[in-house]
């Protein structure tokens, strides 16, 4: 048994202040990216069927914080926690989904952490990451399906959903939040945290 | 015109509604969800300012362009239909129409929910009745009164890209970057200024 | 009570060769205020936060040394105590405050230090009134200005009745007048101060004591640069108005240097972004030959650069070489490989920025940055270059610095607009001062 490895990322003040300030970030831009799919896209494809489908197409920002932490963090809890979060910055700030927000943002917490879980916290690359995106847009899936929006759906419409869903999820809040904590690490950033802790960001010599 | 919503203990307002929401996400009912929609429109007619209705109302136009375009989906995906123009019939309206009301009714219990609670007295009454601890209180706090000052930095980096030459699309890497720089630095600066001022857990 | 710094030695990691401070002792006197100077870079900063109790509790290590207040060692005091004895003001009046106005934030420094409910709204009272801001009491933050915010920072130390206040560079960024008025209450209130400041003369006649880290002292400012003439009108203003703020009329000819000076707020932001479109305005702007609304941003960006508050949102490298190399690259087109390196090297070499050449732009000092970022501006061949407060942060030899390439550059023909708190320097190093918000 080694205790250490299950220990629970201990919260510094700043941590939550940097977990909540990317909440806020994304919530932004996610609302904006909303606003104009909606305004600009959905009236578009609405009289075909294919309206609230526009909204998937960038579904992976909203897993982004919860998958993005922990790469950086590298500790149990962090993904849930920052997940949860994200979704109780969303109902501060004061968005139209506060009820249904923080399920949502908890569910697509707990599924980035089941991932990161299932390789003990050891093992944080491309393959893991991915993985986190999948299953965390698996979870978001699970959950809207409870929700009874699509119960009644034609099966391959709901499929079509799924794929791009997904691959918004991979492209985002996989290969996206990797590229940016992988360049943040190397701008030197994130000396303090264990991503960070092996790029100063100055060379040897000095 | 009363503003009794206002008034009703955040932390108790804010878990009925959540715990509510979540509730009726198992119930699939067309008159359910007119009737919650109905209800929580009353409250906010009654129990808030007018200035919370015109704020009710802007958020209700890209709602009801979605709730639209969600009627559709059903419409031409739900109840057995399989395409667009492609055996639309009761079923698949109803089911449309299911899907439609069934966002407002969500839509309703968050407006209840955003318009009137003050986010200083939910995370106030978050610490007394659900112990949220004093440090992810006042860091969420921290992180939420950055925001303007947050939107202003992203558009200084967009313009700053722009200006040495670099094209930023809208949905360019490069200022979210520089906006993820800056959240590590303020993050830190931050929660120095506020050990400075004696916080302690 | 005294606060005395023994042997200080301290590194921000724990491996590093050359310790940042290395056995440094100050004592600074009860009700006094000392002012620290010394170059930039020399670890002043870093010295105030280890003597406000900050490091090495919230970064770097400390090998040897301690702080003592009143002869007890800091390090033994919880936050909140020592938060009671000593506390800092910062360099950035944006980033130290939690709550959206003064009132919510005086209530979470009294819960902080634990002071009783019921005891909490006489002395914020007492704190606010002491300093004459009861009007600001229930304004948003963001809405205040720089020295208004200074002034709520000073209020939180004054309701939490610490003794010795710490301030990094707490004025670098207002003007003249709020800073004095607040160096005029932190007197009267008999505290006893460490200021760390770039900008000796604000706290003239104030000051009992002054102690150089590194045995540096700022020397008078006697930079007389002899100014060249300038050419026909490349930029000029007439009634023009943005958002509600008048302008007024401006001419600036090809080669000129122009300081704009005024208060935080008056809007000289609000014109550097009028000039390259970001603004919708009325009035007229003649940009080179043409009124600018007829111009695409694309084509103003090729003739104009800027550098703006916050140099870290304009980097694009991960190191300052290939930081100004993007730049070089952008109007050398032609050029080979080995003829931009050179001249990348080069302009390194202006600011003495060569030995960082592989860092991280995001590691360099504020001033670096600052340094960094013009350097990226020059590297073309704008014709026209608007600089929001380039000295901020700096000492002497980096603003003399600056202002000699601004100079060099405008001989070449470089139309220069900064806009600057420092009035001395608008009135040294410029053809014109350009007062607005009057």
């Amino acid at each position: 048994m080694k205790k250490s490895l299950w220990n629970l990322y201990v919260w510094q003040l700043k941590d939550v202040i940097l977990a909540s300030l990317i909440a806020v970030l994304f919530a932004v831009v996610c609302y904006a990216t909303v606003h104009s799919v909606v305004f600009a896209v959905t009236p578009l494809v609405t009289p075909f069927g294919f309206g609230d489908i526009a909204i998937e197409f960038v579904f992976g920002i909203f897993f982004f914080s919860a998958i993005f932490s922990p790469y950086i963090m590298q500790k149990p809890g962090v993904a849930t926690v920052v997940g949860t979060l994200t979704g109780l910055i969303q109902i501060l700030m004061g968005s139209a989904f506060s009820s249904t927000v923080l399920v949502s943002a908890l569910v697509q917490g707990l599924s980035a952490e089941a991932v990161f879980a299932m390789f003990r916290y050891r093992k944080f690359n491309w393959f893991t990451m991915l993985l986190a995106a999948l299953a965390c847009t698996v979870g978001s899936f699970v959950l809207a399906w409870y929700r009874g929006l699509w119960t009644d759906l034609d099966p391959g419409f709901v499929a079509t959903r799924f794929i791009i869903r997904a691959v918004s999820a991979l492209l985002i809040s996989g290969i996206a939040a990797k590229f940016l904590a992988d360049r943040l690490a190397k701008a030197g950033v994130l000396k303090s945290y264990p991503l960070g802790a092996k790029y100063k960001g100055e060379p040897d010599e000095s | 015109m009363s503003d009794f919503l206002f008034r009703i203990n955040p932390f108790y307002k804010f878990t009925f509604l959540v715990v509510f929401a979540t509730v009726i996400t198992f119930i699939h009912s067309f008159w359910m969800n007119v009737w919650v929609f109905g209800a929580c429109i009353f409250l906010l007619l009654t129990g808030t300012r007018p200035a919370q209705h015109i704020k009710a109302l802007k958020i209700l136009i890209p709602v009801t362009v979605f709730a639209v375009s969600l009627f559709f989906s059903g419409l031409f995906f739900g109840g057995g239909a399989t395409g667009p123009f492609g055996g639309i019939s009761t079923a698949s309206t109803q089911s449309g129409m299911n899907m439609a009301t069934r966002f407002y009714s969500f839509v309703g219990i968050g407006l209840l929910i955003s318009l009137t609670t003050d986010p200083y007295a939910l995370v106030k009454s978050l610490r007394t009745h659900a112990k949220l601890p004093r440090k992810f209180a006042y860091g969420m706090l921290a992180a939420i009164h950055l925001l303007p000052h947050m939107k202003t930095e992203y558009q200084n980096a967009r313009l700053a890209f722009r200006v040495r030459g670099v094209p930023v699309g809208p949905l360019s890497l490069k200022p979210i970057f520089a906006m993820l720089v800056n959240a590590f630095r303020w993050s830190e600066m931050l929660s120095i200024a506020m050990i400075s001022r004696g916080f302690y857990e | 009570m005294n606060l005395d710094a023994r042997g200080l030695t301290f590194k921000y990691f724990e491996n590093a060769r050359q310790p940042v401070i290395e056995d440094f002792s100050i004592s600074i006197e009860s009700g006094k205020i000392t002012l620290l100077v010394g170059k930039s870079g020399c670890g002043k900063s870093t010295l105030g936060y280890i003597l406000a109790g900050l490091y090495p509790e919230n970064c770097g290590y400390l090998t040897e040394g301690g702080v003592y207040f009143g002869g007890v060692n800091l390090s033994t005091f919880t936050p909140d105590k020592r938060a009671a004895c000593v506390s800092m003001m910062f360099q950035n009046p944006d980033l130290q405050f939690c709550m959206n106005h003064l009132e919510n934030e005086l209530y979470f420094c009294l819960e902080n230090i634990g002071v009783p409910e019921p005891e909490r709204p006489p002395r914020i009272k007492t704190a606010v009134n002491t300093l004459g801001i009861s009007h600001l009491l229930l304004r948003s933050f963001n809405s205040l200005s720089g020295g208004e915010k200074q002034k709520c920072a000073l209020c939180c130390i004054l309701a939490i009745g610490a003794k010795c206040i710490i301030l990094d560079e707490a004025f670098a960024n207002i003007n003249k007048e709020s800073a004095r008025e607040i160096i005029g209450h932190i007197k009267t209130l008999g505290f006893t101060v460490l200021a760390i400041d770039h900008n000796v003369a604000l706290w003239e006649g104030n000051v009992d004591r002054t102690v150089s880290m590194d045995g540096t002292y700022p020397k008078t400012f006697d930079f007389r640069p002899t100014l060249h003439d300038t050419g026909a009108e490349v930029l000029s203003v007439r009634s023009l108005q943005v958002n509600g703020i008048r302008y007024p009329d401006m001419v600036f000819p090809k080669g000129s240097i122009t300081a704009i000076v005024g208060k935080s707020g008056s809007g000289k932001t609000t014109f550097f972004r009028t000039i390259i479109k970001q603004c919708k305005y009325q009035g007229e702007i003649h940009f080179f030959g043409r009124e600018l609304s007829r111009w695409r941003s694309k084509h103003v960006f090729a003739k104009c650069g800027i550098v703006f508050q916050n140099p870290s949102n304009q980097f694009l490298a991960l190191n300052a070489f290939d930081e100004v190399l993007f730049s070089v690259n952008r109007w050398h087109t032609g050029k080979d490989k080995a003829t931009k390196e050179k001249k990348t090297m080069e302009l390194l070499s202006v600011f003495d920025l060569e030995r960082y050449k592989k860092y991280s732009p995001y590691l360099l000092s504020q001033g670096q940055q600052r340094r960094l970022a013009v350097l990226t501006m020059i590297a073309g061949e704008q014709e026209l270059l608007l600089l929001d407060e380039p000295t901020y942060g700096q000492d002497y030899e980096n603003i003399v610095a600056i202002m000699e390439l601004l100079l060099e550059k405008a001989r070449q023909g470089l139309t220069v607009i900064f806009a600057t708190h420092n009035e001395t320097l608008a009135d040294l190093c410029a053809h014109q001062t350009i007062r607005i918000g009057d």
